[in-house]
């Protein structure tokens, strides 16, 4: 019996110390994740240092797809290392977007960085200010390749100051879905999405029931794309000059449009209050809202749900219609000396026709190539035949490549937005104060 | 003579083995604390970011930029108000359920494992959970509060109430630890003391006031000390439940710094680390003032 409770006791110690060494403030736990996959990317570069052209050629790709498009990643790499001829095998290492953020400049900086990373279009300025990309001028005339064949502004987005230093892996806009079912049950045509601002407005009013916890349209004050841009460009509003680093926040227009979304949250209260994007998610595909914009990615989990929705472009205002444009693109990191050319094979694999015709219809993001858009498969296909003709819509939300953009997007637009929708403070006010925000970005940066 | 020779040759291999013994220990302090402490001095001194390139000496200048960043400043006091609400709460909640269970019946010492589960549970997953509880469309606690008339409740969402259920969850994850630190305290009172006080007539009440209290001063102290260090480095929870919304309420120093160097362009390091120094100085300064007034009486003897 002694021994029994000896046996135990030492079990559950054991265990007690296990579950410490795990909750030290999660800095261990950390340390130790990083310092073994520092130690298997550093092993895979060690691999492809010894190894002769034609012998097996190991390379790292890092990404933030930590969703179900992940999986469809993987396998298309997984095919891609069994069917090439070339001998090379990649492995994907998966992790959030905000970790891959932090972990990729001192990976590159400490020389332990992989082979190929794929990162947002947004974040890629700052990397290419610290010189820690390298130029990918090359691959078109190296891949053979018809760079006619692929929509120029997608491609543009990855050239900054004339030089190559991303290739794009996939492009978005961002879309307004509609609950058809809970638009029939509103007494709205279920077919026929609101066109302009006021319809939007109008229409998540009628969506809107609280008794049933129903919203009409979720307006997120962080977590989320940035769904406002249409609705300050599209009113006529401007929100920042990069170029010649200015503000141009402080507007009539702006004020106005400020209002009218604080309006639509506070008094009519169609969103829930203090939303993130992945609560507003959650709730659509539950089939709890009535509309949301939001990237592709949402698709898959409306299927999953079973939502009947339609998708198309945000509303027009009275001055236009643009969408903020996204896109993820392959880069290498300057460390990256050796491999050059087998990670532009992988590339060349992932912009053929059959690669970038499966990506799109598995995960609903638009194709890029006008092969892929002339495809009868495409054009059958439901969600590509809507979103397709949208891409013309698509405008950059950091045309210039400022590095700093992180800040004017986390300390002056959001904090706008979020106020505007959780309080009640005055719109000039807010803009006033986030115009000031952003000059003061301008000046430190 | 022969004696003090033997007695100095016993002294002196002693002395080496105690080294060795302390080597690991002195070597995970210096590796862990050490070193990173003046490099973040080193650091905070510096131009950097975190590409770690073009890296100049910028002096003084990250720490006038710090101490002008009112962002700075209301972290700095949303530091404050959490540690101001949550130390007393989550010791005198110790406090009491400690003085309540503290015999060794089998019942208490269950009800001892109970409370001290939430310790061993990872912050970062009771944030979580604690976040989707605390929903205010979607989240149990929120019907239970529709249930019983409270109907808008915004609990992590308002910028007025989160950071009082930041602190409420805090102390639910923490209180288990010194709860049972102040056991230990009570388990070294001798039961005659209470007998004799029984005796003398005196209170539940009088005899926790006067034999309890005074006997505990040490074990009170040592919470009272690391309760306060460990709420003014807070952080785990406020990064995973509001990311220091809304509206900067929860936004308290670390969360800050962790904001300023790794989340947002241009991940300068330098201006991180000297927010980090001066978070520092501060509680070093707290610790020693603390040290000072707790620790000057004697511990009470009876």
């Amino acid at each position: 019996m002694k021994k029994v409770k000896m046996l135990i006791a030492s079990l559950l110690v054991g265990a007690l110390v296990l579950s410490a060494c795990g909750t030290s403030g999660g800095a261990a736990t950390d340390t130790t994740k990083s310092a073994t996959e520092t130690k298997s990317a550093t092993e895979t570069k060690s691999a492809t240092e010894t190894s002769t052209p034609g012998s097996p050629v190991k390379l790292s790709l890092w990404c933030g797809f930590t969703g179900p498009d992940g999986e469809i990643l993987k396998e298309i790499v997984n095919r891609f290392n069994s069917s090439n001829d070339k001998g090379i095998t990649i492995t994907v290492d998966v992790m959030g977007w905000d970790v891959l953020a932090q972990k990729l400049p001192t990976a590159i900086a400490t020389n332990t960085a992989p082979d190929m990373a794929l990162l947002i279009g947004d974040t890629i300025p700052q990397y290419i200010n610290s010189g820690a990309l390298q130029s990918m001028d090359d691959y078109w005339t190296s891949s053979g390749l018809d760079k006619s064949n692929y929509v120029q502004n997608v491609l543009d987005a990855g050239v900054f100051s004339g030089t190559t230093y991303a290739l794009p892996m996939q492009f978005n806009l961002i879309y307004l879905y509609w609950n058809k079912a809970l638009f029939t049950a509103a007494g709205l045509d279920p077919e026929v999405p609101p066109a302009t601002m006021d319809q939007l407005a109008e229409y998540a009013v009628k969506l809107t029931d609280s008794s049933k916890n129903q919203y009409g349209f979720a307006m997120p004050v962080k977590g989320s794309p940035e769904y406002w841009t249409s609705f300050f460009w599209n009113n006529g509003g401007e929100l920042f000059d990069t170029s010649s680093k200015k503000s141009q926040l402080n507007s009539a227009e702006n004020i106005a449009t400020l209002a009218w979304m604080q309006d639509l949250a506070l008094n009519k209260k169609v969103s829930p209050v203090g939303a993130t994007g992945a609560d507003a998610e959650a709730l659509m595909t539950a089939g709890q809202l009535g509309m949301y914009i939001d990237g592709p990615w949402l698709i898959g989990g409306l299927k999953a749900g079973n939502v009947d929705f339609g998708i198309t472009a945000p509303p027009a205002g009275s001055k236009g219609q643009s969408v903020i444009s996204g896109e993820i693109g392959f880069v290498l990191p300057v460390t990256n000396t050796k491999n050059k050319d087998a990670c532009y094979e992988f590339i060349k694999y992932w912009m053929s026709d059959a690669i970038m015709k499966e990506w799109s219809l598995k995960n609903g993001f638009p194709a890029w190539s006008k092969s892929v858009l002339a495809d009868p498969e495409i054009m059958k296909d439901p969600i590509q035949s809507a979103i397709s003709p949208l891409n013309i819509l698509g405008r950059a939300y950091n045309p210039n490549a400022y590095a700093a953009m992180s800040a004017l997007n986390n300390d002056a637009m959001w904090p706008m937005i979020e106020a505007a929708l959780t309080t009640n403070g005055s719109p000039k006010a807010l803009v006033e104060d986030a115009s000031k925000k952003i000059e003061d970005v301008f000046a430190n940066n | 003579m022969d004696n003090n020779l033997t007695k100095k040759k016993k002294l002196k291999s002693p002395n080496r083995v105690v080294w060795l013994f302390l080597a690991p220990s002195f070597l995970f302090i210096i590796v862990f604390n050490f070193i990173p402490l003046i490099s973040a001095m080193t650091i905070s001194t510096l131009d950097l970011t975190i590409f770690m390139k073009n890296v100049s000496f910028a002096g003084a200048g990250n720490y006038i930029k710090v101490l002008s960043d009112l962002r700075f400043w209301n972290s700095l006091k949303n530091t404050m108000v959490f540690t101001l609400m949550e130390a007393p709460m989550q010791i005198g909640l110790a406090l009491i359920v400690a003085s309540a269970i503290h015999q060794n019946t089998r019942f208490r010492r269950l009800m001892r494992s109970f409370y001290y589960i939430p310790v061993v549970c990872s912050m970062t997953a009771m944030g979580i959970l604690w976040s989707i509880l605390l929903d205010p469309t979607l989240g149990y606690y929120s019907f239970i509060f529709k249930i019983i008339g409270i109907d808008n409740a915004l609990f992590l969402k308002s910028p007025s109430t989160a950071i009082l259920w930041v602190v409420l969850i805090t102390v639910w994850k923490n209180f288990g630890l010194t709860m049972m630190i102040l056991i230990a305290g009570f388990q070294d009172i001798p039961y005659s003391y209470y007998e004799a006080a029984q005796i003398d007539g005196a209170s539940a009440g009088q005899s926790f006031r006067y034999i309890s209290l005074p006997l505990l001063k040490p074990s009170l102290a040592f919470c009272i000390i690391t309760v306060i260090i460990d709420c003014l480095k807070v952080f785990d929870q406020v990064y995973v439940m509001t990311q220091g919304g809304p509206l900067h309420s929860t936004e308290t120093a670390v969360q800050y710094i962790y904001q300023k160097g790794f989340s947002i362009a241009p991940f300068n390091l330098g201006y991180a680390s000297a927010a980090a120094e001066i978070l520092f100085l501060i509680i070093a300064f707290v610790t020693y003032f603390l040290f000072r007034s707790l620790n000057r009486k004697e511990a009470v003897e009876y």
